[in-house]
């Protein structure tokens, strides 16, 4: 029976003593990592929206933390942004409309006063 | 006796290193999650989530994964994420990772709910360090919401807990949106409230759908019937 007590111990005795110390440890790193100072509080509005940082981009691009951390200040600002986004967005649209006028001119220039053929070479 | 000893000896076995099933239990388990501790340790928190994420595919994972996966997943910015794993958690939090959850909170905006986090942590009683912290956070959010916050900033959280497909999300953006939209005075608080218990509901979270949905029910706008309709469906 006492034998039997014995090999008990050693069958459950391992994994809980792993789990154990893993809690341990993290309680540990937890406390030594936390973020004891708050960065400023910055409210969202409407004209603002987060650039979120794609969740799984750190760890399928194998980026460091440094870069994470870096995607972390981007993303903190979840609620913030949408304005540069829309401003962006209208600068794209406005962009596509000149290149598309431009484009449209060149046609219309080639169109009407058409260039004799480059000599080749 | 001997016959009875070695059931018993096999049961154990089974118990402590897995019986197979759809996601292996294995003796590697603590192994991984020991891995991934003293990766976050080190502070390689990539090396740490792959760890941990082998560990959350087990049988025998441990109950309060949330513990080292949230954390983890905070460290690399990846805030709805771990937000997301804080929330899903069915096991009792401890006092860190309901540090952490308010943490996570107050990266995301969510500064009413950071606030409610810390504030309760705080009345529990934390160590002097987290206690300097997590005044210093709530110090902060009230400076922040020493004005009357500005209309739009309830749109934001409404417009941002609206376009999210994760209930879970989508709900703890909504319930911002809401606790803002009583300091802010802008009496959006049915609106919300209905966006709101639709997620608690998708959610299968009745005690807190209820609560939202009654006065919406017991009201004249716009939502009613279809408030006292999902009432009366709720379990």
């Amino acid at each position: 029976m006492r034998r039997l007590a014995v090999v008990v111990a050693l069958l459950a005795a391992p994994p809980l003593a792993v789990a154990d110390r893993a809690h341990d440890e993290m309680s540990e790193a937890l406390l030594a990592q936390a973020d004891l100072h708050p960065s400023p509080m910055q409210l969202p509005t409407t004209a603002q929206a987060p650039q979120h940082a794609s969740a799984n981009s750190a760890v399928k691009r194998g980026n460091g933390p440094q870069s994470a951390n870096a995607q972390a200040s981007s993303e903190e600002g979840k609620l913030t942004g949408q304005a540069n986004a829309a401003a962006h967005h209208a600068a794209n649209a406005a962009r596509d409309a000149a290149g598309n006028a431009q484009s449209e001119n060149a046609k219309q220039r080639a169109h009407d006063h058409p260039h004799p053929p480059h000599p080749t070479h | 006796m001997r016959a009875l000893c070695v059931a018993v000896l096999i049961g154990l076995c089974a118990t402590a290193y897995g019986q197979g099933g759809a996601a292996p239990a294995s003796s590697t388990t603590p192994r991984h999650l020991l891995a991934g501790v003293k990766a976050f340790k080190a502070q390689h928190y990539e090396e740490a989530l792959v760890e941990l994420r082998i560990v959350a595919r087990a049988a025998d994972a441990p109950d309060d994964l949330a513990f080292y996966l949230g954390p983890t997943l905070y460290k690399l910015g990846r805030y709805q994420d771990a937000l997301g794993v804080f929330l899903g958690s069915k096991a009792s939090r401890d006092t860190l990772t309901e540090f952490y959850l308010a943490q996570t909170y107050y990266r995301l905006a969510l500064y009413r709910s950071a606030r409610a986090v810390f504030v309760d942590l705080r009345t529990r009683g934390l160590g002097p360090a987290l206690d300097a912290a997590a005044g210093e956070y709530v110090a902060e959010i009230d400076r922040g919401y020493a004005r009357r916050p500005a209309p739009v900033v309830v749109e934001a959280y409404v417009a941002q807990g609206l376009a999210l497909s994760d209930a879970r999300l989508a709900a703890a953006y909504l319930d911002e949106g809401r606790q803002v939209d009583e300091l802010a005075g802008t009496h959006r608080a049915e609106e919300i409230g209905w966006q709101l218990a639709q997620r608690y509901v998708a959610l299968g979270d009745s005690a807190r759908a209820r609560p939202i949905l009654e006065p919406i029910a017991a009201g004249h706008g716009a939502h009613a019937a279809e408030a006292a309709d999902m009432l009366a469906k709720l379990p």
